[in-house]
């Protein structure tokens, strides 16, 4: 398109475009450098001793690479432990989410049964209702059930993924042609299996997108372990972090929190890390997953 | 009342058999089509995938119990005062007119929920709309490039984030005061400072929150038929009118869920004030939003039944907020 007007228009409108090109990738790289910078911040802060960090004006390559900081907030706070339970929490809810939120999607986008669609606009409209309300009710439901301070308060609710995980699948399933399910049932496959064999190897990036997003979403998940989750050691790490760098209790914001800077920035590389590389290896789910919720249909 | 409306409606039912008898498969002589409401049911019912039913289960078990059973009984709560046990008394509208009538730091929260998302919200809109323009006519590696810088503070949690940038606001060894410090400017107490608390957890929501606007808004341009642009080029429209006449309004769409689901998500702002502010500084607190007053009645002054008003009351915020929104869009979609 810009080739064409080029041709159109004399030479000066060349240069003009030139600059409009080179502002446009400034902006462009500005604001990369805001988004990225908080992150290599973390991870600069995280490998020097907290002596080199609390210096103005501040260093902006690290001055000294260490590890003291990891092994000091390990030796503080159950950091591996917490990394274990996340790790549980996560795989276990996002297997959830893929095999539950699979089987409803496709039955809403697929299977024909009295009360569907009734049942599926019952089930959205619910989408704009706040997590908060629903939070404290469930708060008083979990302790009558004798689970907080377990790990179940935090696997149960919601381990089928929810309505969202639900709608993103309907939206993949929806795209499979019908043809392999009839297929199927004229090769006489039953429809546990129709949908087991035939369609989940089909819908494998979709499953991919939902996986990836239950998965960032648990492993960040905070407010709800923060309620039910009581005893330091069964924390999650998110939740954990919040306690080591919370204001009531080392907060950097304070004097003495500059003692501790290192050490927090360094849970937050144990936190973070995993997510950052889960990413980077799977971007194009991410960049594309997003669109596959937003249109609707 | 089926058995009846069957008797009545036989004949009509008759015809329609009748009529599709040619081509459809060969059914018994006693079948007839119903016509009438309840015949349907019944013989939709009988129909039906029995596994559409065994495959939605799970789910709707989780939902009726972890969300539509919890949802009726926020909405009781609301209206209940409950001890500390757990015992709970009815008290009417009491919590409600508690929080609208008697509790100042209600229609604090209030106002500062609004001013927080009512800056985000367009604000991310606003710059991704930019990016995303400045973005989407450059290949497809240089797009995902920045797609992907801009996306990934948005999957590091955001307790993660929060961390970083009280770091970043430190007002004694902080990055920010650095920065401004180099056009003669501050220092300021970021976090501390009750008029720039509220401004300062804004401008960390925008940087680390364009990433999804940006990607969405591009692959929405992309849906974009050439020959409208090729149509305004010849009229002799600049690349400015083209993007307010032709992009901009086509993209109405996807900048409507941007700016409901945006409303949607920020008014419930949690893990940023309980990390970074508590709320505070000052009082009335000056970043106290909805969530965290919230938070802060059911556990820790433990008030679970204002707290559950407090929360419908959100509930309405949001919904009118989204009313509002659609109403706005639709308005202008007409023309």
């Amino acid at each position: 398109m810009a080739t064409q007007t080029r041709t159109v228009r004399a030479k000066p409108r060349i240069e003009l475009e030139g600059l409009v090109t080179a502002i446009a990738y400034v902006v462009l790289i500005l604001w990369a450098v805001a988004a990225l910078f908080p992150i290599y911040w973390m991870a600069k802060n995280s490998i020097e001793p907290s002596k080199n960090i609390a210096v103005f004006p501040p260093n902006l390559l690290p001055t000294k690479v260490t590890l003291v900081n990891y092994f000091d907030v390990m030796r503080r706070f159950p950091i591996p432990r917490w990394f274990l339970n996340t790790v549980i929490v996560a795989s276990v809810r996002t297997a959830g989410a893929l095999l539950f939120g699979a089987m409803a999607g496709y039955a809403f986008a697929k299977l024909k049964f009295w009360g569907r669609e009734v049942l599926f606009w019952a089930l959205m409209s619910v989408i704009m209702i706040p997590g908060f309300i629903t939070i404290i009710p469930l708060y008083q439901l979990i302790r009558a059930f004798g689970l907080i301070d377990t790990i179940w308060a935090v696997i149960l609710p919601g381990l089928t993924g929810g309505i969202g995980a639900m709608f993103l699948m309907r939206q993949v399933m929806r795209t499979l042609p019908t043809e392999i399910i009839e297929s199927g049932r004229i090769d006489g496959s039953g429809e546990f299996r129709i949908f087991w064999e035939l369609i989940m190897p089909l819908a494998k990036p979709g499953l991919a997108v939902l996986g990836l997003f239950h998965f960032v979403g648990n492993w960040n998940s905070f407010l709800w372990p923060l309620i039910v989750l009581r005893a330091k050691e069964k924390f999650l790490l998110a939740s954990g972090l919040g306690l080591l760098a919370s204001p009531k209790d080392t907060g950097m914001g304070s004097m003495t929190g500059v003692l501790f800077v290192g050490q927090v920035m360094a849970g937050a590389c144990i936190q973070a890390i995993p997510i950052i590389i889960v990413f980077l290896l799977f971007q194009q789910y991410f960049l594309k997953g997003i669109t596959i919720g937003a249109i609707k249909g | 009342m089926a058995r009846q409306d069957k008797g009545r409606s036989g004949p009509g039912a008759q015809a329609v058999v009748s009529g599709a008898g040619a081509v459809a498969l060969p059914q018994p002589a006693i079948y007839r089509e119903p016509t009438t409401f309840w015949g349907r049911t019944l013989r939709d019912i009988r129909k039906s995938n029995k596994w559409g039913y065994i495959f939605i289960a799970p789910l709707l078990i989780d939902f009726l119990v972890f969300t539509a059973y919890m949802i009726v009984r926020a909405v009781l709560m609301g209206f209940q005062e409950i001890a500390f046990g757990g015992v709970a008394t009815w008290v009417g509208f009491e919590n409600f007119r508690y929080a609208i009538r008697v509790d100042p730091l209600f229609w604090n929260a209030v106002k500062n929920t609004v001013y927080y998302t009512g800056l985000v919200v367009p604000g991310t809109i606003v710059v991704a709309l930019v990016l995303s323009e400045l973005i989407y006519r450059r290949n497809s590696r240089v797009q995902v490039f920045f797609k992907s810088a801009y996306y990934l503070p948005g999957v590091v949690s955001s307790v993660v984030m929060a961390i970083i940038w009280i770091w970043i606001f430190q007002p004694f060894y902080g990055l920010l005061n650095w920065l401004v410090g180099l056009f003669g400017l501050g220092p300021y107490s970021w976090l501390g400072d009750p008029k720039l608390a509220m401004p300062s957890l804004i401008l960390m929501s925008i940087v680390g929150g364009i990433g999804a606007p940006v990607v969405l808004i591009t692959a929405a341009m992309g849906g974009i038929p050439t020959d409208l642009y090729d149509a305004a080029k010849i009229d002799g429209a600049s690349e400015w009118v083209r993007f307010w006449r032709v992009t901009v309004p086509l993209l109405r769409p996807t900048l409507l869920y941007l700016f409901v689901t945006g409303f949607i998500g920020y008014f419930q702002v949690f893990d940023q004030i309980y990390v970074m502010t508590q709320g505070g500084p000052g009082y009335p607190p000056a970043t106290q939003t909805m969530g965290f007053l919230i938070y802060q009645s059911a556990f820790e002054k433990l008030q679970l039944g204002r707290a559950a008003a407090q929360s419908i009351l959100l509930f309405f915020g949001i919904l009118v907020f989204s009313v509002i929104q659609f109403r706005l869009f639709a308005a202008e979609l007409e023309y």
